[in-house]
């Protein structure tokens, strides 16, 4: 039994916590806008809004794709943020460079749609290709980064498990695919990596987990059975405290039999791909992604 | 050191995420602090209190002193906020209970916090204050306990470890209220409670142990006394909420603790939040902690 004065209390903490973690996210998903509007698209790109069975999206193309050639991307930002105008930059320089068009979906987002939102909606997006554009899965390839990364190589797992035809590859750049957090990369990198710090790879798992256990293999893929999985692109950094997230992961995923390319680009930060505007590595990655593509489909 | 082969670009790049990142810290720390200091500012504190202001070799700390306070009784009380927030405004009403329900007076001290003074300013600040007391104030060790809340619980711990492993005589007892004492966040209650818990996250107490620790290990025992040697401490008063994601931080003190023969009081509130006693101006709960301790300081500071 507890007082009411103490009932009260505990009353308002619960609401002083719960507004501030909707103003953590407001901010932050803000400050990831502001760095997206610092990424420039060339003329040459269509970015046309698409309706995926109640997901909005966009189909991202240039001139010289193939069109029967897609790739479903998913972005990044630990569950909880990014979005199309976040990432279409990075987005279309993958299209450019995999002549492939890249379908953006805006899956739903913790805390706001906690885990399996963001997962019923990679299956429903790769589904919607298939059963709505009539695209058949040698011609998908799904790839994304970090949180996207891992939501890739879950719907991976979902599709096999569900029985629905695999896409022909996929790639992960810095995936998150360990929402237990317990790689030790987590401690050793924590002076390399610039901007990812634990305390928040904490936050963000929370939310998205709410009251799942972040050991669920749809949650954090690394603690999946990958048997039958196509073939993957793996990119990381060597500076980033979720470097052991690709490496666990391309290592288990080898001993399931499945074909895997794990590329450690020495010194590169968390996602660096999508500083390909600023930093000729980004770009590197991403030709490199364009090529794996191309040989898969 | 070898020069990293990285482009001009993403060296730049990586200089802006730095920035940006330290940024968001010092924003959000400012914000956690600002937050703290309202809640505190809505007490209403009894006009026989007395608060005097006094500079302890360059660090600031307040006198609390009550009708009941008897001059040469003192509790040298270390505030909570993870190392990081806790001021000279946010434990004036728990300083004022506690002497008053001690028949003492408080030193409350304003110690250097994180990320502006990381470890081991804190540590320093405190040990500083407890020399100042005997050598300044001529207070014999006799006449002395050490109490603090959260944070400042650990920090009462880690002090007397550190006046023990310094051979300063020991103050006669000390009292924690809901101690952080293993800043490596392994106690299952951290999990098992994270639900029950309204007040602290375990994200939020990694956050405040990364600006605290810095490089050092965090299994030092000057920052994590749970993993310290506790022979020959005084006794030791320690109350804890059984709502809270640091009951384990208590439990595991009090059993190693009386191991290593230490006079134990552990007190586990049911359901009971983190430093319930801090809410006692609206809470019963509140009231009755903040009695007992004043039960225990009592027996010692005779």
């Amino acid at each position: 039994m507890v007082s009411e004065g103490m009932e009260r209390v505990i009353e308002l903490l619960k609401k002083q916590e719960e507004e501030a973690i909707k103003k953590r996210v407001k901010d932050s998903r803000a400050a990831m806008v502001m760095l997206g509007k610092m990424d420039k698209i060339d003329e040459d790109v269509s970015i046309i809004d698409v309706d995926v069975n109640g997901i909005p999206a966009v189909w991202i193309s240039v001139p010289d794709v193939e069109v029967n050639n897609v790739v479903l991307y998913f972005h990044g930002g630990g569950y909880f943020e990014g979005t199309i105008n976040t990432h279409k930059g990075l987005a279309a320089r993958i299209c450019r460079a995999s002549k492939s068009r890249v379908l953006l979906p805006a899956y739903r987002l913790a805390p706001e749609n906690c885990y399996p939102a963001a997962l019923e909606d990679g299956v429903k997006a790769y589904r919607w290709l298939i059963e709505k554009e009539g695209l058949s899965p040698e011609n998908i390839v799904i790839g994304g980064d970090s949180a996207g990364g891992g939501l890739t190589a879950a719907t991976l797992v979902k599709l096999r498990d569900t029985g629905i035809a695999l896409p022909a590859a996929a790639f992960l750049l810095s995936p998150w695919t360990d929402l237990d957090v317990t790689g030790e990369s987590m401690r050793t990198k924590k002076k390399e990596d610039p901007f990812i710090k634990i305390d928040s790879v904490f936050w963000m798992a929370a939310l998205y987990c709410k009251d799942e256990d972040p050991r669920n293999p749809y949650i954090s893929p690394l603690y999946a059975d990958l048997k039958g999985l196509p073939p993957l692109l793996i990119q990381v950094g060597s500076a980033e405290l979720l470097l052991d997230d690709s490496t666990r992961f391309a290592e288990k995923a080898k001993k399931a039999g499945v074909d895997v390319t794990l590329e450690i680009w020495e010194d590169m930060i968390h996602v660096f791909q999508a500083f390909a505007l600023w930093a000729p590595e980004g770009q590197q990655g991403i030709d490199k992604i364009g090529e794996f593509i191309k040989s898969k489909t | 050191m070898k020069k990293k082969k990285i482009s001009v670009g993403m060296r730049s790049m990586i200089k802006v995420l730095r920035a940006d990142h330290e940024a968001e810290t010092k924003k959000r720390v400012a914000e956690g602090r600002a937050a703290l200091e309202k809640m505190a500012s809505k007490t209403i504190i009894p006009d026989d209190v007395i608060f005097e202001e006094i500079d302890i070799d360059g660090m600031s700390a307040l006198w609390v002193t009550t009708p009941e306070s008897q001059l040469n009784k003192i509790i040298l009380y270390l505030h909570g906020g993870g190392y990081v927030q806790g001021s000279l405004k946010t434990h004036r009403d728990l300083c004022q209970r506690i002497s008053k329900a001690s028949n003492a007076r408080t030193l409350y001290i304003d110690y250097g916090i994180a990320p502006e003074n990381p470890f081991p300013a804190g540590l320093n600040d405190s040990v500083k204050a407890y020399q100042w007391l005997i050598s300044h104030q001529e207070i014999k060790p006799g006449n002395i306990v050490i109490a603090g809340d959260s944070a400042g619980g650990g920090l009462t711990l880690a002090t007397l470890l550190k006046l023990r492993d310094s051979n300063i005589p020991l103050p006669v007892a000390a009292v924690c209220l809901s101690p952080w004492t293993d800043l490596t966040l392994s106690g299952e209650s951290y999990h098992t409670k994270a639900k029950e818990d309204p007040f602290i996250t375990f994200d939020g107490l990694a956050f405040d142990a990364r600006l605290y620790i810095g490089d050092e290990d965090p299994k030092n025992p000057y920052i994590s006394p749970i993993y310290g040697d506790f022979t020959g401490l005084p006794p030791l008063c320690i109350q804890v909420g059984s709502a809270e994601i640091l009951l384990d931080d208590s439990r595991i003190v009090a059993e190693k603790a009386k191991k290593a023969g230490v006079d134990v009081t552990i007190d586990i509130w049911e359901h009971m939040i983190h430093v319930f006693q801090a809410f006692a101006i609206i809470a019963t709960e509140g009231q009755k902690g903040i009695e007992r301790i004043g039960e225990f300081i009592r027996k010692y500071l005779k």
